[in-house]
């Protein structure tokens, strides 16, 4: 199940690193989620999603600018959806 | 305002010098180590987060996946989306503030409080994700 064994990959993936002495657990917070790169491994759709969202950063960063409210809006709609299909789940059905 | 953007600066150093070769070699997908500002390195992890809260919902949708799995995976992400919501919210403020502070409508100790604020929700929403893991390696 190529769904499956890749979000099992991404989460396998992000594993709780030992935070810097410095930084305590902020530290940790960031560096686990670099590997969230490794949700590109498992799947093409996840890959794209990702490059996607590089290609976007890497264009604000080059245009020296925050996102814009545009792009914010676009990408917690994905989340709303995405999150109302996983809360509308119902064990048994 | 020095100390917090250090503060920040030293995050995203931590992070990068403890990533390993194939993940600064994979740059082109890894849109938080491109992230340079506090608003663009919060834009890139929740729409990491976003990916992933996607193929939970996938997973959601297939047949065959244990309801254990998708019980975990649905109490994570009930954790995980407030977190990441108002990582967005506090990123958006500092945006709107930095604009006012261009125009001299505001000060600078506004945006140092908004960057505070941002990182805390920040260093609250990565964890939560990591519960996601959790649930899901407990339960595959």
């Amino acid at each position: 199940m190529d769904v499956l064994n890749l979000v099992l990959t991404l989460l396998g993936n992000l594993a709780v690193l030992s935070g810097d002495p410095v930084l305590g657990a902020k530290g940790k917070a960031v560096t686990s989620l670099l590997t969230l790169v490794q949700l590109a491994r498992g799947g093409s759709e996840g890959l794209k999603e990702l490059q996607k969202l590089a290609d976007q950063v890497e264009a604000m960063v080059k245009e020296g600018r925050a996102p814009t409210d545009v792009e914010w809006d676009a990408l917690k709609a994905q989340s709303d959806e995405a999150h109302a299909i996983i809360q509308n789940f119902k064990p048994g059905e | 305002m020095i100390n917090i953007l250090a503060r920040f600066a030293a995050i995203v150093l931590m992070a990068l010098s403890l990533g390993a070769c194939s993940i600064l070699s994979q740059r082109e997908y890894n849109a938080v180590s491109i992230a340079e500002t506090p608003e663009q390195r919060t834009y890139a992890v929740y729409g990491s987060f976003v990916v992933a809260e996607r193929q939970a919902a996938a997973i959601i949708q297939t047949p065959g996946v244990q309801d254990k799995i998708k019980v975990a995976l649905q109490k994570a992400d009930a954790v995980a989306k407030p977190l990441a919501d108002k990582s967005l919210e506090a990123a958006d403020a500092i945006t709107d503030i930095r604009r006012a502070l261009a125009m001299g409508q505001t000060t600078e100790d506004k945006l140092n409080i908004a960057l505070l604020d941002l990182e805390q929700w920040y260093t609250r929403l990565v964890p939560a994700v990591n519960d996601l893991i959790k649930f899901v390696e407990e339960n595959k």
